[in-house]
């Protein structure tokens, strides 16, 4: 009897249409290094749908944070800066790294997240697609698409 | 046949595969026992702990809960649920399963061996000892436990009495697989690596999955390459913390160097910040060279290592 016609174990995968566009969680974090959230956020949570992840809520919750926390945070280290008296440059740098970190944690959070069920879809024979040229064509076209220049949305897409 | 004879069947063919390290087979088995019988209280409990031994952290969940749905007051059900508890680093829930399991089943070592890894994982090595000593008082020919005090003991240095309880171990179980681990341990920590190399591809000889086998081989390379060891020792240490945790390690590092390097430059030490930043930047080209480095040393070493067609 095979995993699909008997008892279903719950982490076991459940092929969808999308299953086909599957890659693996690496691929949507590297996309987060070098091209940005604009392409990581959307990829990640396709890939959960695609691979069908029993956490896939979760991981919606962890890109909606990534996507409020950003202002709020940068608000209050550049106010929590202001007594400092350091130069606006000085306090731009400092005020990027906790904005930096949010993301890289929501995105790694993400990678430990679907790389249970991504290793389990692999040991039942699931294959995946390659991301290398995703995150190629998100490096080189993502500056000319000008996302950092939309206002507002810069600091949370770039 | 009826139905509950073919589910028992199952079951011992499970057990079998399980003893033979054949995870993968004793899934299907209970796959197959509980298609005929979902609620199988002692199908879904044994799942669980093999898919606690798999990492599988939120089916073993699921399956626990079903254990205990089916049978609240089950022996198996609620060893299942302890283990669940431990692995997902629920102490007092644990605590309680393990208690529980004592009281339903006070002449078997299994909530005793419970509590005493509950113990380790919270860093009380005494009392995890003491747990151990008193299950091994239960059952003297229990192999379980006689491994786990052997590890214990190997990590605290005793290594005459840890050698002694592997020995005591294989000559009750020659192929016991934690035994040999064990004893391949003690061989490493007395500094015999090719005793203890030889240990590990034997364990993996018998289970190529086997996380102790794998750790030992890999703890007898990285002994071979103090670079390469390094990465090793790294990656071990970062497993003992869990995703979690080992997640915001590495972001702590990153902002370490982020502040580190604006600060120095921003207050005029550029030459400090390059230093900084090359640093970051080979330790950054070190964890892509030593992983891959370290795959290619035990791919080598584990070349010879198949699992049988047939297994």
């Amino acid at each position: 009897m095979s995993a699909r016609d008997g008892y279903r174990i719950a982490d076991e995968p459940r092929p969808g249409p999308l299953d086909a566009w599957v890659v693996a969680p690496h691929w949507p974090l590297l996309s987060l290094m070098l091209a940005g959230p604009w392409l990581a956020w959307p990829w990640a949570l396709f890939n959960s749908w695609a691979m069908g992840s029993p956490t896939k809520w979760k991981e919606h919750g962890l890109v909606l944070l990534a996507l409020a926390l950003p202002w709020p945070i940068a608000i209050g280290t550049w106010e929590a800066l202001g007594p400092l008296g350091l130069s606006t440059d000085f306090r731009r740098a400092l005020v990027l790294i906790p904005v930096i970190v949010v993301k890289l944690l929501v995105g790694y959070f993400l990678h430990s997240l679907q790389s249970g069920p991504f290793e389990l879809r692999e040991h039942f024979g699931g294959e995946s697609k390659n991301g290398m040229m995703l995150v190629l064509a998100g490096f080189f076209l993502g500056p000319r698409l000008g996302i950092g220049s939309i206002p507002g949305l810069g600091l949370v897409l770039q | 046949m009826n139905e509950n004879h073919v589910v028992d069947r199952h079951l011992e063919i499970a057990h079998a595969q399980a003893r033979a390290g054949n995870r993968h087979g004793a899934i299907e088995s209970l796959r197959q026992a509980l298609s005929i019988d979902p609620h199988h209280a002692d199908a879904h409990a044994e799942l669980a702990l093999l898919l606690v031994g798999a990492k599988r952290l939120h089916a073993a969940g699921v399956e626990a809960e079903r254990a205990l749905a089916s049978e609240p007051e089950g022996v198996l059900p609620a060893l299942a649920a302890g283990h669940v508890a431990l692995l997902r680093n629920r102490y007092r829930e644990a605590e309680e399963h393990f208690l529980r399991l004592r009281a339903l089943a006070p002449e078997l070592p299994a909530g005793l061996l419970g509590i005493a890894r509950l113990r380790e994982q919270q860093g009380k090595r005494d009392l995890a000892e003491a747990a151990l000593r008193d299950a091994r008082k239960l059952d003297p020919e229990d192999t379980e436990v006689l491994c786990d005090l052997g590890e214990l003991l190997e990590t605290k240095g005793q290594l005459r009495e840890a050698e002694k309880l592997a020995r005591q171990a294989l000559a009750i179980d020659p192929e016991d697989v934690d035994a040999l681990v064990l004893l391949g341990r003690v061989h490493l920590h007395a500094g015999r690596v090719d005793d203890a190399k030889e240990h590990a591809r034997w364990v993996l000889s018998m289970d190529a999955e086997h996380a102790g086998g794998l750790q030992l081989l890999c703890a007898c390379q990285a002994r071979r390459s103090p670079v390469l060891g390094l990465w090793w020792r790294f990656v071990t240490w970062m497993g003992t913390q869990g995703s979690t945790k080992g997640i915001f390690i590495l972001l702590g590092a990153f902002v370490v160097y982020q502040v580190s390097t604006v600060v120095l430059q921003g207050t005029g030490h550029s030459g400090a910040a390059q230093v900084v930043n090359l640093l970051w930047l080979g330790i950054v080209v070190y964890t892509w060279v030593a992983p891959a480095g370290f795959e290619r040393m035990l791919r080598k070493e584990l070349a010879p290592v198949r699992l049988r067609d047939d297994f």
